[in-house]
């Protein structure tokens, strides 16, 4: 049953969930985001509300950098659990340290008054009891996105109601629908099924809703699969399913209840009178403690004047939304969230417990270097707590990839991603570019059941040096669906779309980068044995067509390796590709400022030409690779030049393309000519033909944005 | 343009919490809406002195809560915050500053004159109410702030407020560019415009003594050496300068240097203004220039990477009537020219793993170039190959080029 869920469930290659997008020519805007991702993530914090502890912080990921626990937070603790923390040597101390916090309070109250924070982590590292109550908003602000900023850096979140109501108004459904299945009479399992579909739409919210239909919709698989076996049987093997190992026995039943609920189709009428006793000792021990709201906020640190800020907000704020219906229905499922708090709630008690006893017999024999590790706790935790470990995997995947595929509590697939699917660089996708497939770390894992045939094909097939022209010709798919796969592919940073490799590339390294080679090498050295980092990036310093490193490799069983080397460091951002752009450069001594301005009369020259409004000689166009008009000037140096032959119509009708912005290679794409024939043109004009070279656009026109 | 929704003025009470005094434009906020983000605007004491910018309701919130501690007050404490309302789709960092100034003018004003204290009893008083507590009615002069602020803001992105005698409310908008890259030693300072220092008593000593160095061809660490000032103080001073976008850094020139163009120079090729001030910047005083077709074809033979004195001999540039080092210099301040490094690589990057990290074999792990391990070293062009191969030693190190 599980897997008939899974291949429901992972939406991760399937066409349903492909986000369209077009991250074209080096998939270099995927690589933005990250980096500012990277530099901007700062942690993740889970805070949930209680109804008797009232509002707890429950786990930081990653540990706080302060080296003490902050007073208030001992304080505080002191305070709920007199008993436990009494300090016998001086019995007096709890008032004492009180006051000195209130001192420090104004301290720090005062005095940071001045001027802006500057330290990255000052705010991520405030004590519990500062952060928790702000990350806590009050019922209006609740599930809905959390944005809140305060100084230098923003908590971002999706904070969630977890009451009562939603199960009573599931309760009154359970009835109502009870009804109509009794008149019903022996109503069909699949009847009651599509009952149960409606039913969970109208209760979740809309991620949530994908994920718990998706599941009911396995589950009525497995239903009409079993038809004729009892009901019985049925409801032992959900609930046997959504047994969690490590659950204690509290919890248990009332997952049991809540599943039961879920499975109403199958419950018969004499189950409900016992279910009911169940509910009522169920809510029992809610009332002991009951978490009714949660938090997971995203710490980001926020620097101004980041074009990227608002974007980057809003995917994490999709992401915590995600996150937090997958929560959410876990918690409805099986009471994941409540167990998970409650495991971690007793190992931070006791940790902090541990802490004021130190704390005690530290103030009486003066040893301040027994001070606290916050790491010990986080480690306890993460030991202990599942959901622990999933931010933690959360927070790392975010960070280091971008993206994150878990499935919370086993149960709930989740699929993060910071790329808005929705944002693509300015470069479109052309026939003559390649899908080059990520290997090592990053590599796609193929899940065994369920995957779009078209993309396995697509994989099988695809190679650095073959176009999205060839694929085509090989896979038998269209265009316009390799395409679609391999923007795929790339939102979800598994591939990354380059020029397809051919032996007139040209590459450099990567200007100014600053990765670290010692890893890097390391990783190297280990996929291709057969050579050396530094002797690659020293072949790679000064541009030379592919061909020609090549022939530098003497035995021809290393071509291929070489081509995946090749392939290795486009990955990793090592090398970029140069492109061959052309400018058409006439000599007209009439518009020629430099002949009107020796004197230093500017002004006049520049009325002379025409371009008072504006200084460009052409103007710029809203679309990059928007072909360009020719001016006067240059019309007229065609007239004179016009020797009626084929190349003359040849160059003139790709005359559009020569202000610098297309490449060589979509030259030849877009006029459908060869490298011969265009090479013949820029030999035969090269008077008024410039050729640059220099890396390709796509970054910069996304930087752009 | 009317980027401020709202501004109010808010005040913990002791009996009723956090409430809304004043508002401008009025009744913009409701009580029933204000209680739902009404913790954000009177936070802890800890997170008073922050600002704190809360998004909801379609709307953000910038405020700046403030403490005031005193005998007088009611809990020995007067709180109270004046925010602002926006748009949820504005960016609010420039008024960062705006709250945090007005919070702080407001506290300034408390503490010497009790403004915020006198004027809520003035007001209960001329009311001849009897109950002191209550805030119901509210010194005109407080809305009277707002309104100005509300006003002026919008309309000017300036305002100016007189309070008394001794306190008046300044406050503007200012575009805060991002904050300045590192400085760092091997780079030189190019004036990219020019600062009129006739008025010298206005202008910062520092930068005074530094400003005749920076001529586009001394590095920072000879400037402080030139100039007999420590380092710290001369790359914080040229660090304001390349915030204010008066100075760019740039590398040290030199004719063993390797240029490549970088996609900006498709502006040069589209931008006439450009094209002439690139003319201009270029020529040898006293020169005839070169047609700019021709600067073109030069800039674009840089695509082959060779050094630039090849190029030179190859074009013989000074003949051209151009000066070899502004044709450079002015590539690199326009970005469509960029300096291709040498950095130093260890050929067994294995053995830098057991190493601290402040040993100086971590300088051969390919992320410094030559320029900078030269300054950190403090040794010439001449002699760093040969110290960086002792360092290496017993492994070697290989030139990269990026």
């Amino acid at each position: 049953m599980d897997n008939t869920s899974n291949g429901n469930n992972s939406g991760f290659y399937k066409d349903a969930d492909i986000p369209f997008n077009r991250n074209g020519g080096g998939g270099d805007g995927g690589l933005y985001d990250n980096e500012i991702v990277k530099n901007n993530i700062l942690g993740i914090i889970l805070v949930v509300h209680t109804s008797i502890g009232g509002d707890k912080l429950i786990f930081r990921y990653p540990t706080v950098s302060r080296t003490k626990v902050s007073d208030e937070t001992l304080m505080a603790f002191k305070q709920q659990h007199p008993l436990t923390t009494l300090n016998p040597n001086q019995p007096g101390s709890n008032k004492g340290a009180s006051v000195e916090t209130e001192n420090s309070q104004t301290d720090t109250g005062t005095s940071t008054a001045g001027g802006a924070i500057k330290e990255k982590f000052t705010i991520y590292n405030l004590p519990s009891v500062v952060i928790t109550p702000i990350l806590t908003p009050k019922q209006r602000l609740c599930d809905q996105s959390f944005e809140l900023t305060i100084e230098n850096t923003t908590f971002i979140g999706h904070p969630t109601n977890l009451t009562n109501e939603d199960l009573e108004e599931d309760e009154k459904k359970d009835h109502n629908h009870h009804s109509e299945k009794n008149s019903d009479g022996s109503s069909s399992n699949s009847n009651s099924n599509s009952n149960n579909n409606s039913n969970n739409n109208k209760s979740s919210d809309s991620v949530g809703n994908e994920n718990e239909s998706s599941i009911r919709h396995s589950q009525s698989s497995t239903t009409s699969s079993t038809t004729g076996e009892n009901d019985d049987e049925n409801n032992d093997d959900s609930n046997s399913n959504t047994d969690s190992p490590s659950s204690n026995t509290i919890r248990t039943s009332s997952s049991q209840i809540n599943n039961s609920k879920k499975n109403c189709g199958e419950d018969r009428p004499k189950n409900q009178s016992t279910r009911n006793k169940k509910n009522i000792e169920e809510k029992k021990q809610h009332q002991h403690e009951e978490i009714t709201l949660f938090n997971i906020v995203f710490v980001l640190s926020s620097t101004s004047g980041d074009v990227y800020r608002n974007k980057l907000l809003d995917s994490v704020k999709r992401i915590s939304m995600q996150l937090a219906a997958a929560i959410k229905h876990e918690q409805q499922r099986c009471n994941y969230i409540a167990k998970q708090v409650h495991d971690m709630l007793a190992i931070r008690e006791q940790w902090l417990t541990e802490q004021t006893q130190i704390e005690n017999s530290g103030s009486s024999s003066a040893m301040p270097n027994t001070k606290p590790n916050h790491h010990v706790l986080t480690e306890r935790i993460l030991s202990v707590s599942k959901l622990a470990r999933e931010i933690k995997e959360i927070y790392h995947g975010i960070k280091d990839r971008g993206s994150v595929s878990l499935r919370v509590n086993g149960w709930i697939g989740l699929h993060l991603n910071v790329s808005n699917p929705d944002s693509y660089p300015i470069y479109p996708l052309r026939p003559y570019h390649a899908l080059l497939i990520f290997t090592g770390e990053d590599s796609i894992q193929l899940p065994s059941y369920d995957t779009s045939p078209a993309l396995i094909k697509l994989l099988e097939a695809a190679k650095p040096t073959k176009s999205f022209r060839d694929l085509q010709l090989e896979t038998d798919l269209t265009l316009a669906q390799i395409y679609r796969l391999a923007s795929h592919l790339v939102h979800w940073k598994k591939a990354r779309i380059i020029n397809m490799m051919t032996k007139n590339n040209f590459y450099i390294l990567t200007p100014r980068s600053q990765v670290n080679y010692a890893t890097l090498s390391q990783t190297f050295s280990v996929l291709f044995p057969d050579f050396k980092l530094y002797d690659i990036l020293q072949r790679f310093s000064t541009a030379r067509p592919l061909a020609e490193h090549i022939s530098k490799i003497p035995s021809s069983q290393y071509h291929t390796t070489f081509l995946a080397v090749v392939g290795w460091l486009l990955q990793h951002d090592l090398i970029v590709q140069l492109s061959t752009y052309i400018h058409l450069m006439i000599h007209t001594p009439s518009s020629n400022p430099a002949f009107a301005t020796p004197s230093g009369s500017s002004s006049n020259a520049g009325s002379n030409t025409g371009s008072d409004a504006s200084p460009l000689l052409y103007p710029t166009t809203p679309f990059p690779l928007m072909p360009s008009h020719l001016t006067p000037q240059e019309m007229s140096l065609f007239e004179n030049i016009d020797d009626n032959t084929k190349l003359f119509q040849l160059f003139k009708r790709l005359s559009p393309y020569f202000r610098g912005l297309h490449h060589l290679e979509e030259i030849m794409w877009r006029e459908n000519i060869s490298r011969d024939e265009l090479n013949k043109i820029l030999k035969k004009y090269k008077n008024f033909l410039v050729q640059v070279v220099h890396e390709g656009n796509d970054k910069t026109n996304f930087q752009g944005l | 343009m009317d980027q401020v929704k709202c501004i109010f003025y808010s005040e913990f009470h002791n009996i009723y919490g956090t409430k809304i005094i004043q508002q401008y434009p009025e009744g913009f906020i409701s009580n029933d809406v204000f209680e739902g983000f009404a913790e954000y605007i009177i936070p802890k004491p800890k997170l008073c002195g922050k600002v704190i910018t809360l998004t909801a309701f379609n709307y953000k919130i910038l405020g700046y809560p403030v403490l005031v501690q005193d005998v007088k007050y009611h809990r020995n404490a007067l709180l109270f915050n004046l925010a602002f309302v926006f748009d949820k789709s504005i960016d609010t960092t420039p008024y960062h500053q705006i709250v945090r100034k007005l919070g702080i003018i407001l506290r300034t004003l408390e503490k010497e004159s009790e403004y915020l204290f006198n004027q809520s009893k003035a007001a209960v008083t001329s009311l001849s109410c009897t109950d002191l507590h209550s805030y119901g009615q509210q010194p005109p002069d407080m809305l009277k702030i707002l309104e100005t602020l509300y006003i002026e803001l919008n309309s000017y992105g300036e305002s100016t407020i007189t309070i008394d005698d001794a306190n008046t409310i300044n406050v503007k908008l200012f575009p805060k560019p991002p904050d300045p890259p590192q400085v760092l030693l091997h780079q030189v300072p190019v004036l990219i415009e020019e600062i009129d220092t006739t008025n010298e008593s206005e202008w910062d000593l520092t930068l005074l003594q530094i400003l005749p160095f920076i001529d586009g061809i001394n590095y920072v660490g000879r400037i402080s050496k030139l100039t007999e000032i420590d380092i710290n103080l001369v790359i914080s001073c040229i660090q304001h300068l390349v915030y204010y976008n008066i100075v760019k850094m740039v590398d040290i020139f030199q004719y063993s240097n390797v240029y490549n163009p970088t996609p900006q120079i498709r502006k040069l090729a589209s931008n006439m203004e450009m094209q002439r001030e690139c003319q201009k910047y270029i020529t040898i005083p006293g020169a005839t220039p070169c047609s700019f077709e021709y600067i073109f074809t030069l800039y674009s033979s840089l695509s082959t990477d060779t050094p630039f004195r090849e190029c030179c001999s190859e074009n013989s540039l000074t003949s051209l009537g151009i000066d070899e080092r502004s044709f450079i210099m002015f590539g690199v301040i326009n970005g469509f020219l960029r300096r291709k490094q040498r950095y130093p690589l260890l050929t067994n990057l294995k053995s830098l793993e057991s190493l601290p990290q402040s040993h100086k074999k971590h300088l051969l792990n390919g992320s410094k170039s030559f320029d900078e391990i030269c300054c950190i070293l403090s040794v010439g062009v001449e002699t760093v190959e040969k110290i960086l191969q002792e360092i290496a030693n017993p492994d070697s190190f290989v030139t990269i080029w990026k």
